[in-house]
């Protein structure tokens, strides 16, 4: 498939017209913006731009919409470091770490790590998209729906087990997301759950005000006791400083293994990066030395969630590009973008435009290089809100939610419920349970009901069909490995002992 | 008191005027255009081609919002509880005009608190197996159907694959493990990675598929135009089998409220003719198929064909909304 040198020197001619250049930088800059506004995520910042599309060429205005969803992915991060409140479900991982090393008067280097761990990530996750795309597609549709509900299964069990600080509690969180997202239509028979007779409620509490109101409004409730507490820091943690050599060495192993989780979780349709970013950070923790020391704003908290998340870019677009189904919210707008140009994505997108995979392909690895430099000045300011007073902050997150909320779907219903999963999210916390499972159960909740029918339909009564899954099987022992080993190991150490 | 009557009738035909001059004035600020799904789908990009076009006859800026959630039924209404002004227009299609309210109670009636002002949109489905399965004519499926029980794989339960699926299991005398993948390429994919044995997906899903699926047989009465374009050579369950019943009612365009005055509802009807041109229809993805239908009184009876079909399907299935 890289034999094809004259559909990649067409890629290369068309990348290098100025108007694509300049949409590159365009893209991330939006990007960045809007994935650092609470609320407003990559999908609404990808369908805001999508107009302009119509009236540019296919790979001007792919690249523009590439920039964006990368970046918008990235400036998550930002204010979950600076701010304590995650831009995007994607950076909810990133949250614990990232903002207390911030408090903590090390908001530069934090925000470097997150920078760090978002390029690497990014650019690995287009390698394995540039090289063995076909190949990742063919491991894309072997996902039905008992191999979904494993992986759902598995995602809910490893992160209740790391987000919180009790097992117990994170279960019973998990459970409560978990609740939450039976309410709506039954999408089977259309038996009305929990829609109190308000038609509203027909699809189920809407995913990115709930947690929009779970993370930012709660933060904001939080905050606004403590309105003139007043943080330390000194002229050094505004320095905004990339890790060094040496630190990128030693957190190698994450950086990859977070790169290859994000890109593997990418792929699987349905499942996007919030999921890939605490699969990446469960696992950073489950083989750290000092697991204990993750949440206090330890670089490896930072690296995981967001080289994984990043890396979920390239992953969701493989199924995106060569099966036509979305790997994440982000990657279904831009599927309409690419039917707008003409172009119908599934297998045939490859063999007939070659020169558009290249395109897309080259891109994004220079959209990854860039990011660099924009997020470079992108966190020099960041780092000084830290002078910015509480008093200031909680207002103005408070208004940039609200508008964010409304204008993903032009709804006061949503407004409501940002605020009422903000109080839910506020009294969760004053009894010191953490929201962190309680949304993951809350994302992962419709694909586990959703598979988990399907499978039944699938095995009609035969326990042995309903598991004839190799795949489904093989996640269901990696769960049972990753929940029995510490016990097992343990109890051997103590018998040697 | 004559004189009174007589100053009372010229104000209100004065009124009356400046009405109809007011309307003639119509549209002198942006217009909204409601979409029910989120944005990027094909009804979203169909409806941001037509604003654009109607934008330009018009000379004012037609801007789509979507507001997608809620059955489709926070869309809808958000278009009723503006004012039958011309400035909020709804773009319909079948879960709001259709299938929701035939399935749900919904505090509206298509036909009668909407004004369609034409059918543009549609889609017919059709009938695949993976190119490699042992079925190689509809015939021979339906040998293997009636001996095993296959898996069918549609969009969503209720939808219009789905009733396609179940007419013809009803026609065919048929029975299948159904499942509901949620999105018509979803459920291609789930074909071509053999989670299920047969799906239904729209005439232009091969597009996409074309090596990795064969069609087995148009799931609809009558050839249609697009037909040919999107699968050459394939029948139609009405040309193979005279008396066997197949419809779709796939149909999607635009909507004012009831009660907007007629001399808005005429400069929306004549700015949007140019949508029905071949020429606006060569700006449109080439998996995009256009049935047009313009006119209030055109689009009402297709809209009735389509509650005609679908009624006695979902009621077989239960999902019927009785009143």
């Amino acid at each position: 498939m890289l034999a094809n040198t004259d559909a990649l020197l067409l890629a290369v001619t068309q990348l290098s017209q100025p108007i694509t250049l300049l949409l590159l930088v365009v893209g991330i800059v939006i990007g960045l913006i809007i994935g650092i506004l609470p609320g407003l995520g990559p999908p609404i910042a990808i369908a805001l731009a999508l107009p302009f599309t119509f009236y540019l060429e296919p790979v001007p205005s792919i690249i523009l919409l590439l920039g964006i969803y990368s970046a918008a992915i990235y400036g998550g991060s930002i204010s979950a470091i600076a701010v304590g409140i995650p831009g995007t479900g994607a950076a909810i991982a990133t949250v614990q770490d990232g903002h207390k090393m911030f408090s903590a008067g090390r908001g530069g280097e934090a925000l470097g790590f997150s920078l760090t761990g978002s390029i690497f990530g990014g650019l690995v996750s287009v390698v394995c998209l540039a090289f063995i795309a076909p190949l990742l597609a063919e491991f894309a549709v072997r996902f039905g729906p008992r191999e979904n509900l494993a992986i759902s299964v598995f995602g809910l069990m490893v992160v209740v087990r790391v987000a919180g600080q009790s097992l117990s509690k994170g279960l019973l969180m998990g459970a409560l997301g978990l609740f939450l997202t039976t309410w709506g239509l039954d999408e089977l028979n259309g038996t009305e759950r929990y829609t109190f007779g308000s038609y509203h409620l027909y699809e189920g509490l809407p995913l990115v005000p709930f947690l929009v109101g779970l993370f930012a409004m709660s933060e904001v409730f939080i905050s606004a006791e403590r309105a003139h507490h007043k943080i330390n820091f000194n002229q050094s943690s505004l320095k905004v400083q990339l890790p060094g050599w040496r630190t990128l060495v030693k957190l190698k192993d994450v950086l990859i293994r977070s790169s290859l989780i994000g890109t593997v979780i990418g792929i699987i349709p349905g499942e996007g990066a919030a999921v890939g970013a605490f699969f990446a950070y469960s696992e950073a923790k489950r083989r750290s030395k000092n697991p204990e020391t993750f949440g206090t704003g330890v670089a490896e908290g930072i690296v995981a969630p967001e080289t994984a998340n990043n890396a979920t870019v390239g992953g969701a677009l493989v199924p995106t590009l060569t099966l036509g189904v979305p790997g994440s919210p982000a990657a279904a707008v831009l599927l309409g973008a690419l039917i707008i140009q003409g172009l119908s994505p599934g297998t045939q997108l490859f063999v007939e435009h070659p020169d558009l995979m290249y395109a897309i392909f080259i891109g994004l690895f220079a959209i990854n290089i860039l990011m660099i430099f924009i997020g470079l000045l992108a966190i020099r300011f960041a780092a000084r809100l830290i002078m910015v007073p509480t008093a200031v902050i909680v207002p103005t997150v408070m208004l940039l939610s609200f508008v964010g909320v409304y204008s993903v779907s032009n709804s006061f219903f949503n407004v409501g419920v940002m605020l009422g999963a903000g109080i839910l999210g506020y009294v969760v916390r004053k009894l010191g349970y953490s929201i962190a499972p309680l949304s993951i159960g809350f994302v992962l909740g419709p694909i586990l009901e959703n598979s988990l029918r399907q499978s039944l339909t699938l095995a009609d009564g035969s326990v042995q069909e309903f598991f004839n899954t190799p795949i489904g099987l093989s996640i269901y022992a990696a769960l049972a490995l990753t929940i029995l080993w510490g016990p097992v190991v343990g109890r051997f150490k103590k018998d040697k002992s | 008191m004559k004189k009174f009557t007589r100053i009372a009738v010229a104000a209100m035909v004065a009124m009356g005027l400046s009405a109809t001059a007011a309307y003639a004035e119509y549209p002198e600020k942006p217009i909204t255009v409601v979409v029910s799904f989120a944005a990027g789908g094909n009804a979203d990009i169909v409806q941001r081609l037509q604003a654009e076009e109607i934008s330009n006859q018009l000379g004012v800026p037609v801007n789509v919002i979507n507001k997608p959630g809620g059955a489709h039924i926070p869309a809808t209404m958000s278009v009723l509880e503006a004012p039958a002004d011309g400035y909020t227009i709804f773009n319909w299609s079948p879960p709001s005009f259709m299938v929701v309210p035939l399935t749900r109670d919904v505090p509206y009636e298509p036909l009668k608190d909407f004004v369609p002002l034409f059918a543009s949109i549609s889609a017919s489905n059709a009938l695949y197996v993976r190119s490699d399965s042992p079925y190689t004519t509809f015939e021979e499926f339906l040998e293997g159907a009636k001996a095993n029980k296959l898996t069918m794989g549609v969009n969503n339960l209720g939808a219009p694959p789905n009733l396609s699926a179940v007419q013809m299991a009803n026609e065919f005398g048929l029975e299948f493990k159904t499942i509901a993948l949620k999105t018509v390429p979803a459920t291609m994919a789930g074909l071509i990675g053999g989670q299920v044995d047969v799906a239904v997906g729209q005439v232009a899903s091969i597009y996409a598929y074309k090596d990795e699926v064969r069609p087995l047989i148009i799931l609809d009465n009558n050839r249609r135009a697009f037909f040919e374009k999107d699968l050459p050579g394939v029948r139609t369950v009405g040309e193979a089998f005279p008396g066997k019943e197949a419809g779709v009612w796939v149909h999607g365009g635009l909507a004012v409220k009831a009660g907007t005055p007629q001399p808005i509802i005429d400069k929306l009807l004549a700015a949007s003719e140019v949508l029905g041109t071949d020429e606006f229809q060569a700006k449109l993805p080439k998996s995009v198929g256009y049935h047009w239908v313009h006119g209030p009184e055109g689009v009402g009876a297709l809209i009735q064909e389509g509650v005609d079909l679908y009624s006695p399907i979902l009621d077989g299935l239960g999902l019927l909304h009785k009143k």
